[in-house]
């Protein structure tokens, strides 16, 4: 089976590319952060947006972008897309707000609800209303094997028709994701891990 | 009575990141769920903490009292000013 990635978005430095394309950059010292930033740049109307932690904005935003890109997203059935992500830090940042409220006696409900990695998954998939197969890995950017080979199962088994696989993090505001719209095709870039570290680490 | 309702507002404004709301957005009897503010669970279990830690009331039922409790600003007021009373 064909397998290639078809669109590739990378978000890294507070800059956005689109299949190696710069699309976006941050502006410093502004008194909005990044992400809001670019939540108004894609103008995105979703309020809930602003009660989530950084991981599940910058996954919301960054599948937005792709979903821009590449329209077959929009005609998908709700269960042909699958969502298949690593994370090293996961949400290390939401764990360290939650213990310093603990730690204060004042433990926040909406705080806790994010001291969960694979939460920015399920974030994507209420936004888009995609009800396929998920998977939330922890672990280093530069071992993506089991990874991949999730993310090949989910066709070999007919699980899905599209897959959205790859990195993300974001602590301390400093974000860095790399993810891949996989698709049944012979044109784009095969999906292996030698091209995927390729794309991730150029 | 206004002064409280001014600060509830603010304080579930910045409590539960109602981004670009002002106080003024939010009528005193506004619904805080469904059509009204569109608040959800979580906001809810906000809202109690907030109660707690702002006003150092609790709620002794939130299953059964919450929805009466948080049906606007103006409900959340009265359980405060009235729970004010009882311990005066």
């Amino acid at each position: 089976m064909n397998l290639s990635i078809t669109t590739y978005c990378r978000i890294k430095n507070n800059q956005v590319w689109i299949n190696d394309v710069e699309i976006f950059k941050g502006i410093p010292n502004s008194e909005k952060d990044f992400l809001k930033q670019l939540y108004q740049h894609l103008k995105i109307d979703y309020p809930k947006f602003f009660k989530m932690d950084n991981l599940s904005k910058l996954g919301l935003l960054t599948v937005a972008l792709i979903r821009d890109e590449n329209t077959k997203l929009n005609y998908a059935a709700d269960d042909e897309v699958a969502i298949a992500l690593q994370t090293e830090m996961g949400c290390l940042d939401s764990d360290i707000e939650h213990q310093k409220n603990v730690t204060r006696n004042a433990a926040s409900p909406a705080v806790f609800v994010y001291t969960l990695s694979n939460i920015v998954i399920g974030e994507i998939a209420i936004k888009n209303k995609w009800f396929g197969e998920s998977l939330c890995l922890i672990g280093k950017h530069n071992d993506l094997t089991d990874l991949i080979s999730y993310s090949k199962s989910l066709f070999l088994n007919n699980k899905a028709e599209l897959v959205i696989t790859g990195t993300i993090d974001s602590v301390n505001n400093e974000h860095c994701v790399n993810l891949f719209l996989i698709e049944k095709e012979k044109d784009g870039t095969n999906f292996n891990e030698e091209n995927i570290k390729k794309l991730i680490t150029h | 009575m206004d002064e409280l309702l001014l600060k509830l507002k603010k304080e579930i404004i910045v409590q539960l990141n109602l981004e670009d709301m002002k106080p003024e957005d939010i009528g005193n009897d506004d619904p805080l769920f469904g059509d009204g503010l569109g608040l959800d669970s979580i906001d809810a279990l906000e809202l109690i903490v907030l109660l707690d830690q702002n006003y150092g009331v609790s709620i002794e039922d939130p299953e059964k009292k919450g929805r009466e409790i948080f049906e606007s600003v103006r409900t959340m007021a009265n359980f405060i000013e009235a729970k004010r009373k009882a311990v005066n």
